[in-house]
């Protein structure tokens, strides 16, 4: 499973290694990077995340969809460490086999990130940059919330219940054509009221290339077009309800991730399509068909 | 009627003359500080470089060559910025070295 997904990614960059010699730079749009903030600098995110499950395996009429408005701030305490703070707003619905329709709504796990620059290397033409991060996803979310039918699926309720720890390090490579990031990172599910998700491992990998301008201003901060494409992986432990693995849990998806995004000196406008490639997924549970991200960033 | 006018205007006209010169020499002695800064790749990264150095004292205009990595300050006549306070500018931005070049009435320093 992992070999297939990493050859995957092998192919993916070699393909756009290829493909051009100079190619875009930004900010990837659903991968994190490893450049941090100026020192002072407060930038503000809002994003909107639509994604749609369906029964592919049994088709039983099962659905679930799914609106998330992660709000997001991010301060640069000096030039190489910044916190970010991400609220997520969470829709979601569940269609059940029976067509009744089960949903939640309201805040989510509020999450706080840490981030330390701890390389830089400079050279002719660009400039690479790793930073780590370390974090915690709190349990602001209701994670026992109930309709007439009884307790809301796991899936569907809006916090984890636990206090969980992310760990992980940014990978950034930077140049005024084209901009490559890797971004994995590990969350230590705990267990909260005799249930515990399994642990989370995320890899993302993004390309991006300037589409325009071709030819860059002699003078002053242009603003640019990007042309981005990421693979976005999440491989999942199966989680535990009493100690016991539960069967239709966990597994490995990952997206192929076409987007388009505006740059300006002082704004962030882009829109992501993300397109399950790979879904391998432990017993019976809803696939993913597609999932749209749009989003823009403010930096004060 | 056409007196008093004289009366006005060649007092303002010598005093034009008088300030041209000053004004002229003025603007000969501006200095212009251009800045090469290594890492500087995109534009909502050059926007934290422009704003730490907007945070000197005595400069008259920043301006940013993204295209060159190049941040140029032109600092107000009769006033200076040191080098130190330059380099703690752009470690602020979030990059760790610069060359800075000086050049007064176009000539380098």
């Amino acid at each position: 499973m992992f070999i297939k997904s990493f050859g995957f990614i092998l192919i993916f960059l070699s393909v756009f290694y290829s493909l051009s010699p100079h190619s875009a730079e930004g900010i990837p749009i659903n991968s994190d990077v490893g450049l941090t903030p100026h020192k002072g600098e407060f930038i503000f995110r809002a994003q909107t995340r639509y994604l749609r499950k369906s029964d592919n395996l049994l088709d039983q009429g099962r659905s679930v969809d799914a609106v998330v408005v992660p709000l997001v701030g991010v301060y640069g305490f000096t030039a190489k460490s910044s916190v970010l703070v991400k609220v997520p707003i969470i829709y979601r619905e569940l269609k059940t086999a029976t067509g009744a329709l089960r949903s939640d709504h309201g805040p989510g796990d509020v999450t706080v990130l840490g981030k330390y620059r701890f390389f830089t290397h400079n050279f002719k033409g660009g400039t690479s940059r790793i930073s780590a991060i370390a974090g915690l996803e709190l349990p602001t979310g209701d994670d026992n919330a109930s309709d007439s039918l009884g307790f809301l699926p796991k899936g569907i309720q809006l916090g984890s219940g636990s206090v969980d720890a992310i760990a992980g390090a940014v990978y950034t490579l930077q140049t005024l054509d084209y901009q490559v990031d890797m971004d994995l990172r590990y969350i230590f599910n705990n267990e909260a009221n005799n249930f515990e998700f399994g642990d989370v491992f995320k890899y993302n990998l993004a390309y991006q290339k300037r589409i325009w301008p071709s030819i860059l201003p002699d003078k002053g901060i242009y603003s640019q077009w990007n042309a981005v494409l990421e693979l976005n992986g999440t491989y999942e432990n199966k989680s535990e309800l009493g100690g016991n693995d539960v069967a239709n849990s966990g597994g490995n998806t990952v997206f192929l991730s076409p987007g388009i995004q505006f740059v300006s000196k002082r704004s962030i406008y882009e829109f992501s399509f993300l397109y399950p490639v790979i879904q391998d997924l432990n017993g019976n549970q809803l696939k993913t068909d597609y999932s749209l991200a749009l989003s823009f960033r403010y930096q004060f | 009627m056409k007196s008093k006018v004289k009366i006005f205007v060649v007092p303002v006209l010598l005093v034009l003359l008088f300030l041209f010169p000053l004004l002229s020499f003025a603007e000969k002695a501006t200095q212009k500080i251009s800045i090469k800064v290594e890492g500087l790749y995109c534009p909502f990264c050059a926007y934290g470089i422009e704003k730490q150095l907007k945070k000197l004292k005595g400069f008259k205009k920043v301006e940013i060559n993204l295209k060159h990595g190049v941040a140029e300050l032109h600092v107000k006549p009769g006033m200076s910025i040191t080098d130190q306070a330059i380099q703690q500018a752009v470690e602020d931005a979030g990059f760790d070295s610069a060359t800075i070049e000086r050049t007064q009435n176009g000539d380098k320093q």
